[in-house]
């Protein structure tokens, strides 16, 4: 793939959390334009390796370029052209939801005005306009999401990583994002996000690279990777990993 | 049950000095610095052991063991905070009998440096009654009855007052509680000032704390080396009493935690409208993150309690000030301690922003707005409070000659200590509670690396002010020139150690922000 079709960069990332290598030479190619899944067990090292490349945990080796710059020598030019919805980390929930897109926006040393903007219309594209005055600590998992959704997106970047953007969204939000998602797609932008709901990614995504132990296993357009069988399935294949239950006959209340 | 519990918080304590060096380093401080002052403590009882007065054996033993129970209530809630490793919340889901849970809790606090030390002070203590045999097993009962009323009290006294602040209206009364303490402080001193500690005096206050809850534990051995026995009864009675209605306010405490685990804000969901001081400051990011800043001092606990002992504790110094001859320097002082508190205050300032500190840095925010805006509140504090104290003394009848050192040497104060703040928050962060939390909570195996890093910015502080300070002094004895030459030349320091701060923190703000937000992660 030639590099300026290239969203997302990884070559031979690495993480060592003391004796556990978190990620292990880890190289990906995201092309630009892409609505890319991520998946992989617990503990595979997703939440690792979008921290690397979006800036947020310093590599032990290896680099992250998004389109053409790198996050860890270039950060400020890299950091301009991605938004992140990092999973696990607070908010700064004290402020209203309204401030809080707001803080976002202005970080990023955007005009006040248009930072006004495009906070009303990201709050009402996304269902929060009601909630708008309220504190982000008092918004349920979803709203929480979809407000750290606009905080990635009021910078209009080129790139979103979202890590488990769907874990603990009802239905109806997860609409929402999904429908917002496929549009920021669909006029150029590139989506990478990480999941282990293999059903979702196999539905939205275009792309997909299935991880395990810190590396890449397989990766390419969704069914390139699927080869005839369901995601699920193939994942398990990859991945391996024991699915029949043995023991635990107590809990069979019927067999008193 | 209770044997799990004490094994749970040590595995605890194990696995923090596991996650971390700093942890274990923090530890061996806490044990030197603790340890000498256990071993000091030692020492003095085992001298009263084999000295005759039985007097001054009652006296030191009646107001020492006072001032352990006192320290026990209140430190946690003014310095340290309580531990939350065992909060009572977490075990709203086991079926644990809530009598066992309050004994295990309870005991678990001797389980850390600050148990263990007060431990080996109450043996000592009992060591010194040992005299005659009777005297060391009254000694020995009221040591066990004056322990638990230290355990106990301080879980009371910080469930009490974390209840308290959860709720705007508790907060303004701990406010004016606060005020009316300061006020009382100041008296006293005054008092303790006024003549000296003297042994008559001393005495009195044992007489008058060995009737008192603190003191009843305490006093009853000295009582049987007196020859007192029905009072010594008397007294293990009520402190056997004190204890146990202590106990049951504590176990009605806790049922209560356990049966309504308390919700997510404790703050009514009131809505607010539109964007407050974002909408007020410079729409810039050194303005978004000095709005935010603000926005916190308001609405948070963690910060807005500790402002309003910033701004009350130098008035601690107004009655001793204004009480004596010739000691109207000590008013000139009160702008020097609201400063010194201000600046070093903010030593910590990202630690408080927990893992939400990602925001920054992933927008890629330049060092210099971050290190700046994160000032504002406490900025505008310094501006009301330096030059108040300053005006405040004169204008109760201090002297005017010393209000240009006073203002000199309290801006350069408060600029020393942002710049040290500048620096170390882009260094070093030490945990705190995290955002909802009690700001009376601590955490476990962190007390030693608080401590640390809490005495090197305070040396910093001190260390930059010091031709400040020496000026400051030289005027006190009465030279003009000092105090108009630290007026113009405290500022001006301040002012250019404060840049140099600002840029050197800012490049290692860029260079460190992402080892910042994984140390705030592991502390979790």
């Amino acid at each position: 793939m030639p590099d300026d079709q290239i969203a997302l960069g990884l070559r031979g990332l690495t993480k060592r959390f003391g004796d556990m290598v978190a990620v292990d030479h880890l190289d990906l190619d995201v092309p630009r334009g892409s609505f890319f899944g991520l998946v992989g067990p617990n503990g595979a090292g997703k939440t690792t390796t979008l921290s690397m490349a979006t800036g947020l945990l310093r590599p032990d080796q290896g680099t992250a370029h998004v389109l053409g710059a790198d996050v860890w020598s270039d950060p400020v030019a890299a950091k301009a052209r991605i938004g992140v919805l990092p999973d696990g980390l607070r908010l700064f929930d004290r402020l209203t939801g309204r401030q809080l897109v707001t803080y976002a926006g202005l970080l990023r040393g955007m005009d006040r005005e248009l930072v006004r903007q495009r906070t009303d219309e990201l709050l009402a594209a996304l269902g929060l306009t009601d909630a708008a005055e309220k504190l982000v600590i008092d918004y349920s998992a979803g709203m929480t999401k979809k407000v750290t959704l606009a905080c990635a997106l009021i910078h209009a970047p080129r790139l979103l990583v979202l890590d488990e953007p769907f874990e603990a969204v009802d239905p109806v939000s997860a609409r929402t994002i999904r429908g917002i998602l496929e549009d920021f797609a669909a006029n150029g932008g590139t989506v990478v996000l990480s999941s282990h709901v293999m059903d979702l990614v196999e539905r939205i995504c275009s792309h997909v690279a299935i991880i395990a132990a810190g590396q890449v296993r397989a990766h390419g357009t969704v069914d390139d990777v699927r080869a005839g069988m369901s995601l699920d399935d193939r994942f398990l294949d990859l991945v391996g990993g024991q699915t029949d239950v043995e023991g635990l006959a107590w809990l069979r209340t019927s067999s008193d | 049950m209770v044997a799990h519990l004490l094994r749970l918080k040590l595995d605890l304590l194990r696995n923090g000095f596991r996650r971390s060096v700093a942890a274990l380093v923090g530890m061996v401080l806490g044990m030197l610095y603790g340890g000498g002052i256990v071993i000091g403590i030692l020492v003095l009882m085992a001298t009263l052991r084999f000295q005759g007065d039985a007097e001054l054996t009652r006296t030191v033993l009646t107001v020492g063991g006072a001032g352990l129970v006192a320290g026990w209530a209140l430190l946690p809630v003014v310095l340290f905070g309580i531990d939350p490793t065992l909060d009572p919340t977490r075990f709203a889901t086991f079926a644990v009998r809530e009598r066992t849970l309050a004994v295990g809790l309870l005991l678990s606090a001797l389980v850390g440096l600050p148990g263990i030390g007060t431990v080996l002070i109450v043996l000592g203590m009992v060591f010194a009654s040992t005299r005659s045999p009777l005297a060391a097993l009254v000694a020995l009962v009221g040591g066990v009855l004056g322990l638990a009323a230290c355990l106990i009290a301080s879980r009371v006294v910080s469930g009490a007052a974390a209840a308290v602040l959860a709720s705007r209206r508790g907060r303004d009364v701990a406010g004016v509680g606060g005020l009316l303490f300061f006020l009382a402080v100041g008296p006293l001193l005054g008092f303790i000032n006024d003549g000296g500690v003297t042994r008559e005096r001393l005495v009195g206050l044992a007489d008058v704390l060995a009737w008192t809850p603190l003191g009843w534990a305490w006093a009853a051995s000295g009582d049987v080396l007196l020859g007192h026995w029905g009072r010594a009864g008397l007294r293990l009675l009520l402190a056997a009493a004190t204890a146990l209605v202590l106990f049951l306010v504590w176990e009605r405490l806790l049922v209560s935690v356990l049966r309504n685990p308390r919700g997510s804000t404790g703050e009514g969901g009131g809505a607010r409208r539109g964007l407050g001081l974002f909408a007020a400051l410079p729409g810039t990011p050194m303005g978004a993150i000095a709005a935010r800043a603000g926005t916190y001092w308001i609405r948070d606990p963690r910060f807005n309690f500790p402002a309003i002992m910033t701004v009350l504790l130098p008035a601690g110094l107004l009655f001793p000030g204004l009480a004596g001859d010739g000691s109207d320097g000590l008013l000139a002082v009160m702008p020097l301690v609201a400063a010194y508190l201000i600046g070093w205050g903010q030593h910590n300032d990202v630690g408080y922003d927990s893992t939400a500190f990602w925001l920054h840095v992933a927008s890629g925010v330049d060092g210099v707005a971050d290190r700046v805006g994160r000032l504002f509140p406490s900025g505008v504090l310094a501006l009301v409070c330096v030059p108040g104290y300053a005006l405040l003394g004169p204008l109760l009848g201090g002297s005017w000659a010393y209000f240009p050192a006073a203002l000199g040497t309290g801006v350069a104060v408060v600029l020393n200590g942002f710049a040290v703040a500048s620096v170390t928050s882009a260094v070093k962060q030490y945990a705190v509670p995290s955002p909802g939390e009690s700001p009376f909570s601590s955490r476990p195996g962190s007390v030693g690396v608080t401590f640390a890093v809490q005495t090197v910015c305070g040396g910093a502080v001190m260390a930059l002010s010091l031709p400040a300070l020496v000026l400051f002094a030289v005027a006190l004895f009465g030279h003009a020139w000092a105090a108009w030459l630290v007026l113009v030349l405290g500022p001006v320091l301040g002012a250019a150690a404060f840049v140099v701060a600002v840029r050197v923190g800012a490049d290692l703000f860029r260079r460190r922000q992402a080892d910042l937000l994984q140390d705030l992660v592991s502390m979790r």
